[in-house]
C-alpha cells in the first residue's frame, strides 16, 4: 500500500478521546474475562469478583453462566433428558384407575437442527442436573425441579383444557436416554441393540400436578418407593 | 547519567506500547468488512428470533411453560440480574408485536437500512428474550449479544446496504448519523477489534471448560456426542467401528479450541487457526446440531479476515 493511500494515522481522535475510550475498553474486559474465565468453576474470590461484575455482565449476557460450552464431559448428566406429561381426566381422583388421556412430549417434533428444540431439552436438563441420580443434589435442586415440574405441568394442563371445560390433571416425567456405548459389546447381555429402545431410558424424576378449585397449581413430587412427599409451598392433593 | 538512561529506555517502552495500543484500537479501517459482518449476524438474529416464532406464547405466555416467577424461583429469587422488558409481558398480542419489531430490526440489519438504530433494536430484543428465560439459554446467545453490541457502534451500513443505496437521495439532515459514509473509520476497527479480543476469550473459556472432564482427554467426546439420540441432527453412529477416527476429531476440536486464542494473533499461524476452526465448527454442526451457534461462530472467524489486515497494519 503506497503512503498516499494508507489509513489516516490514530490522531485522528484527541488524546482524552483514546484514553477514555481506553479506560472503557479495559474495564469492560476486566469484567468479560472475569465471567468468562470462571464460567464452569469459580472460587471465592471470582464468585465474589462475578457477583459485583453481576449487573453489568449479567444484564447485557456477557456471562454464560451454566451454558455447557463444553457440550459434553462423558457424565452421566451429560446425557440427553427429556419432559414427558401424561394427562388424566380427573383432577379431582387419585391417579389410580384413571385412563391416560395422551402423553404430551417436550421436545415434540421440532427439527433437531434449531434452537426450539435445544429450548425444550435445556428445561430437562435443569431438572437432571437439580436431582442427579448419582452424587449430591445441590441444596436447592429439589425445589428447583419442582418449580419447573409445577410450570410445565400447568402449561401442558391449560393446553389441553377438556371439553367440560374442566382441567385434566398431570403426571409430569423427567426421563434421561442412556449413551449407548461405542463398544456394542459392553452392553449387558440381553440389552437391546437400538439407542432408543425403552431400556434405555431412565425415569429421574415424577410429580403430579393439578390445577385446584382456587386457580393454585399443586404439585405433589412422586418418590422411587411410589410414596407422596408434599414439597414446600405445596398443598396435598384431597 | 545510568538514571538517565533508564528514564530514557522507559519512556521509550511506554511510548511504543502506547503506539501499539493506538494503532491495534484507533486506528481507522476499512468499513467494507463490518458490512459483509452485518449482513451474517443479521441472518443469525433472524434465524436466532423466527426459532422463538412458533411457541413464542407457550413459552412466555401467562400459562406458559416459563413464568417470571418461574424463573426468578429457578434463579435464586432476585440475586442475579436479567432486566427485561418482556417480564411484564405477557398477553399474546403484546408478545407477539414486541417479538415483530424485533423480527423487522433484524431483517432491517441484515439488509442494511439504517443499520446502526437496527443493530440495537435488534441487540435489545434478543437481549430481552435472553434475559427473560436465561435458564434455556443456549450457546448462541451469549456470542450473538456481544457481536450486535458492537455492530452497534460500527459503520456497518456503509456498503452492501440498503443504507449505501439511500446516501445519495436523503439529504443529510437529518439523517447524518444514521447513513454511514463509506470511508475508513477508527468505528469499524474497534468493532472489529472488540469481537477479536472477545472470542479469543470465549475460544479459552470454551477450551478450559472441556479440560475438566475425561471426555475431552480420552477422545470419546464425539461418540458420547453422537450417541445423544434425541439431541443428535444425524445418525453417525455408523462411525462406532473407527475409534481412531472419533479419537482424532474429539482431540482436533479441543486443541483447536486451546490454541486459538493464543496463535490466532501472530500472522504465520493465522490462516492455519482460521481453517482449523472453520472445519471444527462444520464438523461440529452434524454433532452437536447447534446449527445457529455454529454458523455464528464460522460468522465470527470473518474478524479475522485477510480483508481486515489490508486496512489496518496493526498487526
Amino acid at each position: 500500500m503506497s503512503p498516499s493511500k494508507s489509513p489516516p494515522a490514530a490522531g485522528a481522535l484527541s488524546d482524552v478521546t483514546r484514553s477514555v475510550l481506553s479506560l472503557v475498553i479495559l474495564i469492560h474486559f476486566c469484567c468479560v474475562f472475569v465471567v468468562l474465565a470462571s464460567a464452569f468453576r469459580r472460587s471465592p474470590m471470582l464468585s465474589r469478583l462475578v457477583s459485583i461484575f453481576a449487573p453489568y455482565t449479567q444484564g447485557f449476557a456477557f456471562d454464560p453462566g451454566t451454558i455447557r460450552y463444553y457440550h459434553t464431559l462423558g457424565r452421566q448428566v451429560d446425557d440427553d433428558a427429556i419432559l414427558l406429561v401424561d394427562l388424566y381426566p380427573d383432577s379431582e381422583s387419585p391417579l389410580a384407575g384413571q385412563k391416560l388421556i395422551k402423553t404430551v412430549s417436550l421436545p415434540t417434533d421440532e427439527s433437531p437442527w434449531l434452537e426450539s428444540r435445544r429450548r425444550y431439552l435445556a428445561l430437562a436438563r435443569i431438572i437432571q442436573d437439580s436431582v442427579p441420580e448419582e452424587g449430591e443434589p445441590e441444596p436447592d435442586g429439589e425445589a428447583r425441579a419442582a418449580e419447573i415440574a409445577k410450570a410445565v405441568g400447568r402449561a401442558i394442563i391449560v393446553e389441553n383444557r377438556l371439553e367440560s371445560g374442566k382441567f385434566p390433571r398431570a403426571v409430569v416425567r423427567c426421563i434421561r436416554r442412556m449413551s449407548q456405548p461405542r463398544v456394542l459389546a459392553e452392553l449387558n447381555p440381553g440389552f437391546p441393540l437400538e439407542p432408543t429402545a425403552a431400556a434405555y431410558d431412565v425415569p429421574i424424576y415424577a410429580a403430579d400436578v393439578l390445577i385446584g378449585e382456587d386457580g393454585e397449581t399443586v404439585i405433589v413430587k412422586q418418590t422411587a418407593r411410589n410414596q407422596q412427599a408434599p414439597l414446600q409451598g405445596s398443598t396435598p392433593p384431597q | 547519567m545510568s538514571a538517565s538512561c533508564s528514564t530514557t529506555k522507559q519512556s521509550s517502552w511506554t511510548e511504543d506500547f502506547g503506539r501499539v495500543w493506538n494503532d491495534f484500537w484507533f486506528r481507522p479501517a476499512d468499513p467494507t468488512l463490518v458490512s459483509l459482518m452485518r449482513i451474517g449476524v443479521g441472518l443469525m438474529a433472524l434465524l436466532h428470533l423466527a426459532c422463538y416464532s412458533g411457541d413464542l406464547v407457550r413459552w412466555f405466555g401467562v400459562d406458559g411453560l416459563l413464568p417470571t416467577q418461574t424463573v426468578d424461583a429457578i434463579l435464586g429469587g432476585g440475586s442475579t440480574f436479567h432486566p427485561t422488558y418482556l417480564s411484564v409481558v405477557s398477553s399474546p398480542a403484546t408478545l407477539w408485536i414486541i417479538h415483530a419489531c424485533g423480527l423487522v430490526a433484524a431483517l432491517s440489519l441484515t439488509l442494511g437500512l439504517f443499520s446502526r438504530s437496527s443493530a440495537a433494536v435488534t441487540a435489545l430484543a434478543t437481549l430481552a428474550i435472553t434475559n427473560r428465560a436465561p435458564v434455556i439459554s443456549g450457546q448462541v446467545e451469549p456470542v450473538l449479544v456481544f457481536m450486535l453490541l458492537y455492530l452497534c457502534i460500527a459503520p456497518a451500513g456503509a456498503r452492501f446496504s440498503l443504507d449505501a443505496l439511500l446516501r445519495p437521495i436523503l439529504p443529510s439532515q437529518p439523517f447524518a448519523y444514521f447513513i454511514h459514509r463509506d470511508e475508513p473509520s477508527f468505528l469499524a476497527n474497534l468493532s472489529l477489534r472488540l469481537m477479536q479480543v472477545h472470542f479469543a476469550a470465549v475460544y479459552l473459556m470454551m477450551a478450559l471448560s472441556k479440560t475438566y472432564g475425561d471426555a475431552w482427554w480420552d477422545g470419546a467426546a464425539a461418540w458420547q456426542l453422537i450417541a445423544q439420540t434425541h439431541s443428535r441432527p444425524l445418525d453417525l453412529s455408523a462411525l462406532r467401528g473407527s475409534e481412531f477416527l472419533l479419537n482424532a476429531w474429539t482431540h482436533f476440536i479441543a486443541w483447536t479450541q486451546l490454541l486459538f486464542p493464543f496463535l490466532i494473533w501472530n500472522r504465520f499461524s493465522r490462516p492455519v487457526l482460521l481453517a482449523a476452526a472453520t472445519l471444527t465448527w462444520i464438523s461440529m454442526l452434524p454433532l452437536t446440531g447447534l446449527t445457529s451457534f455454529c454458523l455464528l461462530m464460522l460468522v465470527g472467524l470473518a474478524c479475522w479476515s485477510p480483508a481486515f489486515r489490508r486496512t489496518s497494519n496493526a498487526d
